[in-house]
């Protein structure tokens, strides 16, 4: 059924398919199928023989030469497109009227990814001085980040968080690397496309970002688990917050910044 | 040979040859034009069960249509409205127009793409054939959940001519999205990339994906309730540990991405209109390209939302209810991407805009709406109730209906050569919006109010009645609006003003052939080199490709 | 195409429609055949009466008819191997593909008499007999067309309606053919290892 791909370059004749019946006889048949299961085993057999018929008729369709015909161009061109040079002017920089401003230099991508590694290090810091602070084991708050993602750990075996689990400390890190550079990565992607003045820019990825986030941890916790939420200490949640948004921030701020691909290539 | 002889002047051969001409054709232009002009009858089929399920309404205990006769209405008005207009007439559109947007001389399997028409159209006539059976047509809603649907409760054939309607046209929807599929990867215009594609063809493209993993399930759910009703199987019997719930968790598996299916098309034809009509690019092509596939990908794990009260586990709700809300991302950042393209650009207030405009304001509430009903504990208060009414028909009418009109009045002139009529349009339009809030708005209030949907008929002193009358009124505002489109297409066809072939100064292939194309679409297809191919030939000092 | 090489335009390849059809048609399969493994898998050990899976299936005799199935796949995979060296063989391998499929053809009704007329399982027998008998069944008929295909391919060659060393008629039917065989593999698994 490929031949129709087939486009001469020149000629007047085009080779496209034959018109055939076969494909409304087979869907005829199967409808008349269905009918007979609806109705009676008459319209059955009816519409299997007209479906049997349909399908030799179809294959025979389908061998070389037989559902093709050359076809003559003879309808009327189609008009000639006019050019219509300026009648549209584009948006280019100092167009009156438009606000069309973009920054030359931008920060990477990539600065992101190890603003995001950087505050990933730094963050466990206040967790850990919270911990030790009030009395919890070092794993504490490590068995509480693996238990958001693990059911059945909740507040109930509050003696069991203070252990050292191996396999909740593997979560626990795999969870921490991989939130660290997807933020990281989000603050590579969104700080560039904020004003690009430090102040701003820090307000953003060291304030305003980690409240969000504080505030959709918290709302998602009483939904998820609620025993756990109870458990957790959130100004030092925010703090440890606002530690890994001042950093990934700071790394991402201070990175040098490269030039922006001109819109539409060279 | 008979398929060289341009459409128009089709009256120089008697009607036999004519009509045989259409039933034997493999043109995807003509398939396209059968589909859509099956799917405006069955629009208006559709509509009349509608506006008689109204007048019912309209009075609390009225009889102005019996109890079984309003079961009957509603379960076809429902499966009509889906699978018999809905899908066929952006199937149609689909066929008609992806072709000609990437510069093919027809679809992959043009063959398979008639047989897709002709089984869905006997499968419509199959679930009308209903009406001749015993028992009449099937009394089981649109989505038929078992047991009602079992021989112990409905007896008679009609449901047999349902499943089986349904089931012959779904071959033909799968056909069509396998066509489609192949065209779109395999037979663009040289040069032309997948990114470079009108975004019309990547909703094809992520509807055709959502048909060919949503079908077919569909149709297995289908083939198990015939097998129960015939052959003594026992799927969806309770009696022998069969389970009602395995057909809901299969119907819904295919409905939800069902609503995409009938919605994203629309969503391309909008993208096509909007940015010719206010004279700018897409705004973020890639991003609305994402969007879809993102939308695609989601639709297909939000089904059980439309099942919160029947008492699935607590984690099942959260994760219905957060995917179904999720959704609403990709949809959002497609409604900004519109108003980011309307921003700023040079409005022509012709018809189709105006249609994209209604498209515009009103999905975005359906969509809203829609949020409100995948919140799983406000689902518990308003399931199966008017409110879920209001909200769907406010998508698929707010969404599909104002997206289809605004598409036909803008590719109208290309398939006929003609333009339709503006002053038939604008009247269309505003009587259709006008009536289209009157009617779904106050379901709403009366769904809050706690109506059941599906009944034949209520109480007095329920302060619903205002409501329905208000609906009704709605209704009968809105019924005119269609008939006055049917009436646009056949007037415009003889006394349209001609059109030329690029009436609205656009961008893409479909415009630099004739209007209506030769049965091979182009002479020669223009090697692209951009979104805007046409742009290109237009602005030979300022081509579009030096900017992508 | 020589108006792209002029404009300096690469043109890349494009993949073959047909084939690209024949994978979007295969998903839909995919998805039809999930949903019946999934109605199978839903109902095990739901039946109210008996008989149940491990009373009424026969390993031995499914572990047979899988093997034909399964070297169906080589042989059909030779027979295109040779059509394409250009070297003899295609037919007798092709042929011995479809006859492999007959074997297990066999090998299902066999199995399907011996349930039905033995054990007295039938499809309105319990859920175990609806959900086997539709899933089986939906294979077994996928099987038949696959066996249809394959000899309609191997009358067109010899008439010489295929020419070249890969018509895309073949290479359509084979992915089919090894397609069935992949269904194959999961509802072995489901209702002859795990559910059993």
């Amino acid at each position: 059924m490929a031949e129709e791909l087939h486009r001469p370059e020149e000629g007047p004749n085009v080779e496209m398919l034959k018109p055939t019946v076969w494909p409304m006889m087979l869907g005829l048949g199967v409808a008349l199928m269905g009918a007979g299961v609806a109705t009676s085993p008459a319209f059955l057999a009816l519409g299997g023989v007209i479906f049997a018929a349909a399908l030799v008729g179809w294959v025979g369709d389908l061998l070389p030469g037989r559902g093709h015909a050359e076809e003559p161009m003879i309808a009327p061109p189609p008009e000639p497109v006019a050019a219509r040079p300026g009648a549209v002017e584009r948006l280019r920089p100092g167009t009156p009227g438009y606000r069309f401003m973009l920054p030359l230099k931008v920060h990477p991508v990539s600065a992101g990814v190890r603003g995001g590694l950087v505050g990933g290090v730094v963050m466990p810091l206040p967790a850990f001085a919270w911990a030790l602070l009030s009395g919890h084991s070092i794993w504490f708050p490590v068995n509480l980040l693996a238990g958001t993602l693990l059911p059945g750990v909740d507040g109930t075996n509050l003696a069991e968080l203070e252990q050292l689990h191996p396999t909740l400390v593997l979560i626990g890190v795999v969870i921490h690397a991989a939130m660290s550079l997807v933020i990281g990565l989000l603050y590579g992607v969104l700080l560039p496309t904020i004003p690009q003045r430090v102040v701003w820019q820090m307000a953003c990825g060291g304030v305003l970002v980690p409240l969000i986030w504080t505030g959709l941890c918290y709302g998602l916790m009483s939904v998820a688990n609620p025993a756990l939420r109870a458990n957790v200490d959130w100004p030092w949640f925010a703090t440890s917050q606002f530690v890994f948004g001042l950093t990934a921030a700071a790394v991402v701020v201070r990175s040098e910044k490269v030039a922006v691909a001109p819109a539409g290539g060279p | 040979m008979a398929t060289a002889v341009p459409e128009l002047s089709r009256e120089r051969l008697s009607l036999v040859a004519g009509l045989h001409e259409w039933v034997v054709t493999v043109d995807h232009k003509k398939i396209g034009v059968m589909y859509v002009l099956m799917a405006i009858a069955f629009l208006l089929i559709g509509g009349l069960e509608a506006v008689l399920m109204r007048v019912q309404l309209l009075w609390p205990r009225a009889d102005f249509l019996p109890p079984l006769t309003f079961n009957q209405f509603f379960t076809l008005h429902g499966t009509t409205m889906v699978f018999f207009m809905g899908m066929p007439i952006l199937i149609g559109m689909a066929n008609y127009l992806v072709p000609l947007m990437i510069g093919a001389r027809d679809m992959a399997f043009p063959r398979l793409n008639a047989m897709g028409f002709w089984v869905t159209l006997f499968g419509g006539l199959l679930v009308y054939a209903s009406f001749f059976v015993p028992g009449g047509p099937p009394a089981i809603g649109w989505f038929a959940y078992a047991p009602l649907t079992e021989k112990t409760f409905a007896r008679g054939p009609g449901v047999d001519c349902w499943a089986l309607g349904l089931l012959v046209s779904g071959v033909g929807t799968i056909a069509a999205g396998v066509n489609f599929v192949a065209t779109i990867v395999g037979m663009r215009a040289p040069g032309m990339k997948l990114r470079q594609v009108p975004f019309f063809v990547w909703t094809i493209l992520g509807t055709s994906i959502q048909i060919l993993v949503a079908i077919p399930p569909l149709t297995a759910a289908l083939v198990m309730l015939i097998f129960d009703r015939h052959l003594g199987a026992h799927f969806f019997d309770p009696q022998a540990g069969g389970s009602a719930y395995l057909w809901m968790h299969l119907f819904w598996f295919f409905g939800h991405p069902e609503v995409y299916i009938l919605v994203l098309p629309a969503f391309g034809m909008i993208s096509e209109v909007v940015p010719v009509f206010s004279r700018k690019v897409l705004f973020g092509y890639e991003f609305m390209a994402l969007a879809t596939m993102a939308i695609v990908f989601i639709s297909l794990g939000v089904w059980a939302h439309h099942m919160f009260t029947v008492g699935m586990s607590r984690t099942l709700d959260m994760f219905f209810a957060g995917a179904s809300m999720l959704v609403g991302i990709p949809t959002g950042i497609k409604i900004f991407n519109w108003l980011a393209t309307l921003y700023g650009g040079k409005l022509v207030l012709k018809s189709p805009l105006l249609f994209a405009l209604g498209f515009l304001s009103m999905f975005v509430i359906g969509g809203l709406t829609g949020i409100i009903l995948a919140c799983a504990a406000v689902n518990f208060q308003i399931h199966d109730t008017y409110f879920v009414v209001g909200h769907f028909h406010w998508v698929l009418i707010g969404g599909t209906v104002f997206g289809v009109f605004a598409g036909l009045h803008y590719w109208y002139p290309k398939v006929t050569g003609r333009m339709l009529s503006e002053r038939l349009a604008k009247w269309q339009f505003w009587l259709l919006l006008v009536g289209f809030i009157l009617t779904f708005a106050p379901m709403h209030v009366a769904g809050v109010l706690g109506m059941p949907r599906r009944i034949y008929t209520y109480e007095p002193g329920r302060g619903w009645d205002l409501w329905n009358q208000l609906a009704t009124v709605g209704a009968l505002i809105q019924a005119p609006s269609y008939l006055i489109f049917a009436f646009n297409l056949v007037w415009s066809l003889r006394h349209g003003e001609l059109a030329g072939d690029d009436p609205w100064d656009a961008w893409t292939l479909e415009w630099a052939t004739t209007s209506p194309p030769p049965s091979y679409n182009f002479e020669s297809v223009p090697v692209v080199r951009s979104r805007r191919p046409l742009w290109d030939l237009k602005h030979p000092d300022d081509p579009d490709w030096k900017y992508e | 195409m020589s108006e792209a090489v002029a404009v300096g335009l690469a043109v890349e390849p494009r993949p073959d429609p047909r084939k690209v059809g024949m994978l979007a048609f295969l998903a839909s399969e995919a998805a039809f055949f999930s949903t019946l493994v999934v109605g199978y898998v839903v109902y095990l050990g739901k039946s109210i009466t008996g008989p149940t899976p491990p009373e009424v299936l026969s390993r031995p005799l499914v572990v047979g008819t899988t093997v034909c199935l399964l070297t169906s796949s080589y042989t059909v995979h030779r027979a295109e191997r040779a059509l394409r060296a250009g070297a003899g063989g295609f037919a007798h391998w092709w042929a011995a593909t479809a006859a492999l499929g007959v074997v297990f053809l066999a090998g299902t009704a066999y199995e399907w008499y011996s349930l039905i007329a033995v054990h007295g399982l039938t499809l309105g027998t319990n859920l175990f007999g609806t959900t086997f008998f539709t899933l089986v069944g939906f294979h077994a008929a996928h099987v038949t067309i696959g066996v249809v295909m394959l000899l309609t391919v191997l009358g067109l060659w010899r008439r010489g309606h295929l020419p070249g060393r890969e018509p895309v008629a073949v290479t359509l039917t084979a992915w089919y053919w090894h397609f069935v065989d992949g269904v194959w593999v999961v509802v072995f698994t489901v209702v002859y290892v795990v559910g059993r």
